[in-house]
Order: C-alpha cells, then sequence, then structure tokens
C-alpha cells in the first residue's frame, strides 16, 4: 500500500471510529507513539503499549460530546490530519482541544505517531 | 487574523516561493523552531533574526531546485500544518530529497512556533549538516 492508501483507509476507518481496527489493520508491531511535551501521556513504542495507552485514555472519559477527524493531507511517506474532542474526563471536568497528528509510513504500515497540541 | 488566514496566506506565499516574505509578515519577534533530530539545520532557534539567519544560509546551500511542494494548509485550533517537499542540488552535496510537515501554532495572527518532522531520500549518501 501507498502512504496515500494507508492515508485513505485511515480517515476511512476514522470517520466511523474505528480507531481499533486502525491499530490493529495499519500500524506495525514496533510503531512509535510521540507525545508533545505538554501531553498528560508518555511517548511509548510497540503496538501493545499504544493500544495500553489508547485503553488508559478511554478509560478516564466519562462523556464524550463531539469529536471529530479531518481528511489527511500526504507528503512523501508522512500524512497529517487534524483532529479534537470536546470530552467530559473523570475528575478534570470537561476539556475540548484540537490536534495535528502526523504518521509516518513504511512498507504500508503507519512506523510512527506523533501528535502536536 | 484568524489561523485559518494565517495558514492560506502562508500557503497562497509558499506557492510562490516566498519565504522571506512569510517570516517577516508572520513570524513573531520570539518565534520558536524546533526541527527533527534528522535534520540538516540546528535542532532549536528562538527569535526573528536567528530563523531568518538559519533560512538563508540553508537557500545559499542550494545550487538547484529541480522540484518543490507545498500542500494546503490543515487547521486544528490555533495550529496549522502543511507538506513540504524540495528535490534539489546541494553546495558540495550533491542531488537530494526531503519531504516533510511543518506544523505551526499561531497567537494573535503571528506564528510563534514551527516543529517539523522529516525524511531524506536518495541523498547518494552525503551527508550534510549546517
Amino acid at each position: 500500500m501507498t502512504t496515500q492508501q494507508v492515508a485513505d483507509r485511515f480517515n476511512e476507518l476514522a470517520q466511523q471510529n474505528k480507531f481499533d481496527e486502525i491499530l490493529t489493520e495499519l500500524f506495525s508491531a514496533d510503531a512509535r507513539s510521540i507525545e508533545p511535551a505538554n501531553a498528560p501521556f508518555q511517548s511509548v513504542q510497540g503496538i501493545d503499549n499504544i493500544i495500553a495507552k489508547g485503553k488508559q485514555f478511554h478509560d478516564m472519559i466519562e462523556e464524550m460530546h463531539s469529536a471529530y477527524t479531518n481528511a489527511p493531507m500526504v507528503a512523501g511517506n508522512f500524512f497529517a490530519c487534524t483532529m479534537g474532542m470536546d470530552v467530559s474526563l473523570k475528575g478534570l471536568g470537561r476539556q475540548q482541544f484540537d490536534e495535528v497528528a502526523v504518521y509516518e509510513v513504511k512498507d504500508g504500515k503507519i512506523i510512527s505517531e506523533q501528535f502536536f497540541f | 487574523m484568524t489561523t485559518e488566514q494565517v495558514a492560506q496566506h502562508y500557503y497562497e506565499l509558499a506557492q510562490q516561493q516566498k519565504w522571506s516574505e512569510i517570516i517577516d509578515t508572520y513570524y513573531h519577534d520570539d518565534i520558536e523552531c524546533i526541527e527533527p533530530p534528522n535534520s540538516k539545520s540546528q535542532p532549536y532557534t528562538k527569535g526573528i533574526e536567528h530563523v531568518k539567519a538559519k533560512a538563508m544560509h540553508f537557500t545559499s546551500m542550494i545550487e538547484k531546485i529541480h522540484a518543490g511542494y507545498t500542500t494546503q494548509p490543515i487547521i486544528a485550533g490555533n495550529m496549522f500544518s502543511v507538506g513540504i517537499g524540495m528535490d534539489f542540488d546541494m553546495k558540495g552535496a550533491g542531488r537530494m530529497k526531503f519531504d516533510e510537515f511543518g506544523v505551526f501554532t499561531v497567537r494573535e495572527g503571528k506564528i510563534v512556533r514551527e516543529e517539523f518532522i522529516m525524511n531524506w531520500s536518495d541523498s547518494g549518501g552525503h551527508e550534510y549538516k549546517a
């Protein structure tokens, strides 16, 4: 799969909120997930750790008010998209955030994701 | 000026390769620039004069540009991102090509932070460090 094809499939699954499928179908086993310095989560490597980080976040959600992922843009073997959510987190109240996510593709798989917010 | 307006004008100027005008018009005096570990530029630059000097140094190393592009911007809150690529000859180092995403943070109509993620290809094994 080309980077464009991976990006299109990513977007197709993201629009259906199938984020678990994105991880199992499109991520390489040793992918890295890089968070910014101001993130509440740490950067991790390995698909199991990325899945665990996602689960940890989901467990914090009290109510999801709205969320979006915009269509990706491709440059070389990277694609980027913008996403955001309006969410109530347990003990932290209602929060809104927007972020840019950049994905690096190699041999048809996502080998890294990096977030900016 | 909204983030969307800054992003759109950035894109228009980038299409015309007017990089100096982008810096002069939209960069905040205290701009922070963060380059990735595989960049050929300094990892961290702060202040418009330093960022300008870095950009001019890079430009001075270009012998010939074969192709280049900037994608339409994507917007998230007060950030926007564009894909940028260039296939060029660098003085003394031969032909090389990079693709990158730049992520820009906008405050009160000015870009206050830029961070890049990049990949080099077809560099012919030559290494160049600014």
